[in-house]
């Protein structure tokens, strides 16, 4: 299986990104995928070596034909761009997170197939990583002078702010946790998201939509490439899209489906997904596209090739969030609370032994309790937690049960030291009294996405996934 | 209430979510939506079913299909064929869910028809596991 992923990772290289680097005003470096050069070594003790094997396939860069007049450009940011070539130009697919990434990520592809202009916009959904760059291949004025369409979910517009609009702030500060964008690349650092490497640092821009797409089995012809449109809202984001090429036998599915189980709630908050719904559109996608697609791909990670593969890739997939979905349900309905049902839900061998069904962005513990918050919500039933302590005054109080923070230390190193790797960082955080009593001036770096007076800068994954 | 328990014991649950009247009024892709929930995932890894559900007054066809731990439902019948199916009225389907009647019961009173392999029909419902409406909250398990 290893090797099949490798050969389609690797499968269509028109040429590769090289050097793999983006620089945007005054020479910043947006994008560097040599930074990850560490990944050509055996993978470490420091990194799992699923991690290890994913990072490597994520970070295969280039331009890629998946079929005549449909290409894919990998490895120029967190999430990829394709283009399908029409009559008089080409009709680009979710132009990355930052101008400057999708402008190189087009320059790659006119280098090998000319310089045709763009004659459609399309974003599959309203995540950043899939818009941010929409100014990088095309400007809203030649939008407006030549008529371009752009094509978007119903809804896309609002659900792309909104998430900005609430609590933006506090997502793009977690964002910087979850990915990690400021850390140090190495063994010993950042080795990649699951997703992708990384996201970009560059512009990020948004050309609204000018066409919805309203609903399943709409069709549209853009500079005469024929689509047939499946809304599949709520489902990896609450406006969200399939489109079925069926001259070229291609399925592009956004991000509904992905060489990784994803997130039903991304560490970086997000209100919970259903993976019911999520599920409920696989299965409509193979009944409506399975028998007639020969190529699949997808807005992060390699293209899937042949029509009996890629049924059994959505399948696959389909049965993976509902497996997570209906035992979570049965487990709770026994009275089991979200943080029991993470350590009971095991994936059958049929899902576990597939690829794309391990836990490089998303995991079996972080979905199984974000299922039991989507129903159940943040209270376990138990009386004795309904009103407990926040976490600083709750600590000083264990701290004080425990004999005093020496004592926790002395025991969290203990704990350390027999590997319950665990369990000493939970123990050892309450003794040094975690919480927001107020916010104690220059105690952290600032972030380098925090507002400054010179060159625009982005939140890494703001509303990315 | 957690004190009272702790003192006299569990009492269960006061209301019952699911009375015959909303049972009665779920569509039967609901139904089978709750069946899916019961599937006990661990038991069914290995299982690999497929049962057609036809249902009587009113007339409906569901495909149900147990493969990867998952009990899943389509309308209508679908390729591969089924091993076996299931033709049951509405009410009797409800009362074998409710489990006011069992199979054998609802087969002898001519409710209930099995054609094929009658089994597998045994052997997707042996897969299904009960929700506990008593389960401990502050009572040791």
């Amino acid at each position: 299986m290893s090797a099949q992923e490798l050969e389609e990772a690797r499968r269509g290289l028109v040429a590769p990104f090289d050097p793999p680097v983006v620089e945007g005003e005054r020479g910043r470096v947006v994008w560097d995928l040599r930074s990850y050069d560490f990944l050509d070594g055996e993978p470490p003790d420091t990194v799992h070596p699923n991690l290890w094997r994913q990072s490597r396939l994520t970070r295969i860069a280039g331009l890629f034909e998946l079929a005549p007049g449909f290409y894919q450009l990998r490895g120029f940011d967190l999430s990829n761009m394709h283009v399908v070539e029409g009559e008089a130009g080409i009709v680009v697919i979710d132009p990355l997170i930052s101008t400057e990434t999708a402008a190189a990520a087009l320059a790659l592809y006119r280098e090998h197939r000319g310089e045709r202009p763009v004659t459609g916009l399309i974003y599959t959904h309203s995540h950043v990583d899939h818009f941010g760059g929409a100014k990088g291949v095309v400007s809203g004025e030649e939008i407006e002078a030549r008529g371009i369409p752009v094509l978007a979910p119903a809804g896309f517009l609002h659900h792309a702010v909104s998430e900005n609009v609430f609590a933006g702030t506090a997502m793009g500060r977690r964002a910087g946790y979850m990915y990690g964008a400021l850390l140090p690349r190495g063994p010993r650092g950042q080795v990649g998201s699951g997703l992708g490497q990384t996201t970009s640092l560059g512009t990020i821009t948004l050309i609204p939509p000018t066409v919805d797409i309203v609903e399943t089995g709409q069709t549209e012809t853009i500079d005469g490439v024929e689509m047939t449109f499946q809304l599949t809202p709520g489902t990896e984001a609450p406006a969200e899209m399939n489109i079925h090429f069926p001259r070229a036998r291609a399925l592009c599915v956004a991000d509904n489906v992905a060489r990784s189980m994803h997130n039903i709630l991304t560490p970086r908050g997000a209100l919970v997904r259903d993976p019911r719904v999520w599920a409920h559109y696989l299965d409509e996608a193979i009944e409506l596209f399975g028998a007639d697609s020969e190529v699949l791909f997808s807005g992060h990670h390699w293209a899937c090739w042949g029509s009996e593969r890629i049924v059994d890739l959505l399948e696959k997939q389909r049965d993976l969030y509902t497996y997570l979905h209906d035992q979570t349900l049965r487990l709770l309905n026994k009275g089991h609370t979200g943080a029991e049902i993470a350590e009971l839900v095991e994936l059958p061998p049929s899902l576990a032994r597939e690829w794309h069904c391990r836990e490089f962005y998303g995991s079996v513990s972080h979905n199984t309790k974000a299922i039991y918050q989507r129903y159940m919500g943040w209270f376990d039933g138990n009386p004795a937690h309904l009103w407990e302590h926040p976490p600083r005054e709750q600590a000083r109080r264990y701290v004080e049960f425990m004999g005093g923070a020496e004592a926790v230390l002395e025991k969290a190193r203990e704990s350390f030291a027999a590997g319950d790797y665990r369990w000493s960082p939970r123990s050892s955080t309450m003794s040094s009294s975690p919480g927001r009593r107020t916010r104690r001036r220059g105690s952290c770096r600032p972030t380098r996405w925090s507002s400054s007076a010179t060159a625009p800068r982005t939140r890494p994954g703001a509303t990315s996934s | 209430m957690g004190a009272k328990e702790l003192r006299e014991g569990i009492g269960g649950t006061p209301t019952a979510t699911a009375p015959p009247d909303i049972v009665a009024n779920l569509s039967v892709a609901q139904l089978l939506d709750a069946m899916a929930i019961r599937l006990d995932g661990p038991r069914a890894w290995d299982s690999h079913l497929r049962i057609d559900w036809v249902i009587a007054e009113p007339d409906e066809e569901h495909a149900l299909t147990v493969r990867n731990g998952v009990l899943r439902h389509r309308p209508g019948r679908h390729e591969p064929p089924a091993d076996a199916a299931l033709l049951v009225d509405r009410e009797a389907l409800d009362q074998l869910l409710l489990k006011t009647a069992d199979i054998a019961e609802l087969a002898g009173s001519g409710r209930l028809r099995v054609e094929g392999d009658g089994e597998k029909i045994g052997e997707l419902l042996g897969l299904l596991d009960e929700p506990d409406p008593g389960f401990a909250i502050v009572t040791p398990d």
